[in-house]
């Protein structure tokens, strides 16, 4: 394994702990003000000024529960852009935990139902201690097919 | 005019030359460190080829003779039967650095004199035939010539810049220079044939200059310091620093908007300091995008004397305003609908020399071009002498094409019928010549020239001509927008498309329901309209009170209805991400005063969606319909008094207000300053117009309302209370009364009004006086 990829930076949304690679993470922004867009694919929760850039939000709850998430519900409700394919996205998260260094963690395939729904975003689960951690691949975010739940 | 032309021609040549003679420098030094490359011998030869080809065209002779010299000895390379040693890259990359020194000639005079270059010419030839001189002797040889050359005839002044030149030029034999021209980025391309295409897509360094504001004569081409005083920068940085002072400008907005109520004095200072750098920082970033129209011409002589031997005409093309800069984006978006007109204007306009002769006109045909700037638009005007457009034979095409039925093309107005030339799939060619006529083109070129925020206006005469009169934004960079809001959503609508905004009531009559379409009633006028929130999929109840926004596109008013217009701003297009880009309607994203982010509409796109435009037979009624009416749409003005008048729509500019306003006097007549002129005040006291009644000493109300009354291109405000109604009105008898609203009110028409007005208009003597 790519040793800069065994670095992930994680948060959970819906109850659950997700990664993406801290390579393609430049920044997590705490809270952030949504303008949603009407007649967005569903997976796009609105747009981020992010210090005069406007990037795309992308809801990872929609993605992973089918459910929209409620944007800023929570006071750790947070946004980690990330960069894919050259342009930055924000992944919009019910929490950030740690970085979590993933070198010797055990890989194997995601459980089978998240795999049959979402059979591009999600990457593989990674156990490492006790932490179950899901990877996310990054570049699959950020496609416009949308996979109807 | 022609003249010119040649210069401009002459200056392509110098411009597209030094850049090739900067690529064969790098190409030259790399060969000679890494040895024989077949692809890079062939790319110099083939680049020296061009050179020495434009040369010949161009009758620079000592060029063409110094470059074929060259290209000799890069032939015989290229074939292997020399090796590129040492002496011969050098004695090449002299022949470059003589060849500079000949363009900076024919930059600066226009012409280069002959038999100077023999000596160079001579030792190339020898390297030619193999004989080798020894390495050392060559170099002080050729640059002492290359300097003797420029003494003989410009004066000792050019010598010492050629010698900086040539020690400049001897560290680019080092390999320590590099050509500037070129993205930074990207290595220069190597073959003869990339770098014309990339010639074309840099501005030319002639041409910026001339854009810029005090155009520097064609002396000098070196600044005293010896320093190029123009630089080729690549177009992608430009836009870049455009992009950011944009931004720039939005945060001082922003900043302004915060610190309006703030009583700190410094900071105030401080505020109006960035205001002041910030402006001047845009109007000069904006300058360097800014590019001659000539840029655009340039290649228009050749074009219609091509075209002219296709068809069989005489033409000839004259230009007036080629200085007149806009920027670059315009020039690249205008470049096809240009070209576009000019082959009508060849193909179409003008004729044949027989007919020209039989209609006592000279057998050679004008087409003339002219730009000029004009209140923060530039008009491009384009006119031909040719047999104009018969509007009969138009109409006739679009009954045949089936565009529409004979008895509403015989009910179109000549404007109207003007119009059908823009229509899809309209050609009035008699045949499909392969010039043009292939019924793609006229409606192409209007929705173009839209897009970029511009206007294009036909007049013809029938057998006198045609001219097309193209107006542009000078930058599309600040786009002047209109902040509008659906529900919760804030969007941004360029104000270019907009006509006018129409408030609208809950139950508001002019809103009707027309074969299961929305339509608005205005002033007789139908115009189809949607409502934004059924574009946006929207649920919810609207408020009561809304806005329709009436816009212009294609040929065609539509109207948007929305919730309320919250502000107007000057906003920066940001791309959407990959994610939203595929949402049609939306043209972009941007940052407003306040920090939000909104979309930009593409209201022409909404209206294709909805189907809001008009088809050709839609736009012929309802021209025919809106003539009628609008012979007949007064606005009703209620003076002081309660007198009311009601005058010609058309008359009626604007409304204005004035907060604490200036009145002035010339004569004794009262004179406000509006917009950078003056303009007599009247008052109506039922009858007449007369006098504003204010008299010396005697302050104004905080407030004034002043309706801007137009008559000749000359404004006249009159005081009023209020602007009531816009109505049609039964015209009976000149000069009577009517009752308008309830009210009997003086209505006057066109004619009246300019009788009546005619007393007011300031003469000459008196505005310069002022």
């Amino acid at each position: 394994m790519n040793p800069a990829r065994s670095q992930y930076c994680t948060f959970s949304v819906a109850g659950d702990l997700y990664g993406v690679p801290v390579s393609h993470v430049s920044e997590v922004l705490l809270g952030g003000e949504l303008t949603p867009i009407p007649l967005a694919p569903p997976r796009v929760s609105g747009l981020l000024n992010l210090r005069g850039e406007v990037i795309t939000a992308v809801d990872l709850h929609w993605l992973l529960t089918g459910q929209r998430g409620q944007s800023g519900a929570t006071d750790e409700a947070a946004h980690v852009v990330v960069e894919a394919d050259g342009e930055r996205f924000a992944l919009a998260v019910d929490r950030v935990h740690d970085v979590i260094d993933a070198k010797g963690a055990q890989h194997a395939p995601p459980p089978g139902p998240v795999r049959q729904k979402f059979p591009d975003i999600v990457g593989e689960l990674l156990t490492c201690g006790d932490t179950l951690l899901t990877t996310l691949r990054v570049e699959a975010l950020a496609v416009t097919e949308e996979i109807v739940p | 005019m022609s003249e010119d032309f040649d210069d401009e021609i002459v200056a392509e040549f110098v411009t597209e030359s030094g850049e090739l003679l900067d690529q064969l420098d790098a190409t030259l030094v790399a060969l000679e460190q890494n040895g024989g490359d077949d692809e890079l011998v062939a790319a110099a030869f083939r680049t020296l080829h061009t050179i020495k080809g434009n040369a010949g065209f161009l009758g620079f002779e000592p060029v063409q003779r110094l470059a074929h010299a060259g290209e000799n000895l890069l032939s015989r390379i290229r074939d292997r039967v020399l090796q590129l040693d040492e002496p011969r890259a050098t004695a090449l990359l002299a022949t470059l650095d003589q060849l500079r020194a000949m363009l900076d000639e024919v930059e600066s005079s226009g012409a280069v004199q002959g038999s100077s270059d023999t000596e160079l010419v001579r030792t190339l030839a020898e390297l030619t035939s193999g004989a080798t001189l020894p390495g050392g002797s060559v170099q002080p040889n050729l640059s002492g010539a290359s300097a003797g050359v420029i003494v003989d005839r410009s004066g000792s002044e050019s010598a010492a810049m050629v010698d900086r030149e040539a020690s400049a030029d001897a560290a680019a034999v080092d390999g320590q220079a590099l050509p500037v021209a070129g993205t930074p980025d990207k290595p220069a391309p190597p073959s003869g044939a990339t770098t014309r295409e990339s010639a074309e897509a840099f501005p030319s360094a002639p041409g910026a200059r001339r854009g810029s504001p005090q155009p520097p004569g064609r002396h000098p081409p070196r600044s005293a310091g010896g320093g190029t005083t123009a630089l080729r920068v690549d177009v992608g940085l430009l836009d870049e620093l455009m992009g950011q002072v944009g931004e720039l400008v939005l945060t001082r907005n922003e900043i302004l908007e915060r610190t309006k109520h703030v009583s700190d004095r410094g900071l105030t200072n401080t505020v109006q300091r960035l205001d002041r750098v910030a402006t001047r920082l845009q109007e000069g970033v904006m300058r360097t995008r800014m590019q001659p129209v000539a840029n655009m011409w340039a290649k228009f002589p050749r074009i219609v004397r091509d075209l002219g031997h296709t068809c069989g005409k005489k033409v000839r093309i004259t230009f007036a305003g080629e200085e007149t800069g806009l920027d670059k984006a315009l020039i690249e978006a205008l470049r096809d609908p240009m070209t576009h007109l000019l082959r009508n204007a060849v193909d179409h306009g003008i004729e044949r020399p027989d007919a020209r002769v039989a209609a006592g006109k000279s057998a050679t045909g004008t087409i003339h071009l002219s730009a000029r700037q004009q209140s923060g638009r530039v008009i491009i005007e384009f006119s031909d002498d040719g047999g104009g457009i018969d509007l009969d034979r138009v109409r006739q095409r679009a009954v045949d094409k089936g565009l529409l039925t004979s008895a509403a093309a015989d009910a179109l107005d000549r404007q109207a019928s003007l119009e059908l030339l823009f229509s899809p799939g309209f050609s009035t060619a008699e045949s499909v010549s392969q010039v043009s006529g292939r019924g793609v083109g006229m409606d192409v070129v209007k929705t173009n020239i839209e897009r970029v925020g511009g206007k294009l206006e036909v007049e013809t005469e029938l057998g006198a001509g045609s001219t097309f009169r193209i107006s542009v934004p000078l930058t599309v960079a600040i786009v002047p927008s209109l902040i509008a809001r659906v529900d919760r959503h804030q969007f941004v609508v360029p104000q270019a498309a907009l006509d006018e905004i129409v408030a609208l009531s809950a139950t508001d009559e002019r809103c009707i329901e027309l074969s299961g379409k929305s339509v608005l009633r205005l002033r007789g006028e139908v115009v189809a309209s949607v409502d934004m929130r059924t574009v946006l999929e929207l649920e919810g109840d609207p408020p009561r009170e809304r806005h329709a926004l009436v816009l212009q596109g294609n040929g065609s008013r539509y109207a948007l209805v929305v919730d309320a217009i919250e502000d107007t701003a000057e906003i920066v297009i940001k791309p959407l991400g990959r994610l939203l880009e595929q949402i049609p309607i939306y043209a972009g994203s941007t940052l407003l005063p306040n920090g939000g982010v909104a979309l930009i509409l593409d209201p022409l796109v909404v209206a294709q969606r909805h189907d809001l435009l008009s088809t050709v037979a839609e736009k012929a009624t309802k021209a025919d319909d809106t003539v009628a009416a609008c012979r007949d749409a007064f606005a009703t003005l209620r003076f002081p008094g309660a007198h009311r008048l009601a005058v010609p729509l058309s008359s009626l500019h604007r409304v204005e207000e004035f907060h604490s306003p200036k009145i002035e006097r010339i004569g004794d007549r009262p004179v406000i300053q509006y917009r950078d002129h003056i303009m007599p005040l009247v008052d109506f006291d039922g009858h007449r117009l007369v006098p504003a009644a204010y008299h010396d000493g005697e302050e104004a109300p905080d407030r004034i309302s002043v309706a801007v009354l137009c008559d000749q291109d000359r404004q006249i405000g009159a005081l009023v209370e209020d602007v009531e109604d816009v109505a049609e009105v039964e015209r009976r008898h000149a000069g009577r009364f009517d009752v308008l609203g309830g009210s009997v009110t003086r209505v006057w028409s066109a004619q009246e009004l300019a009788v009546e007005l005619a007393p007011y208009h300031l003469d000459e003597a008196e505005r310069s006086a002022a």
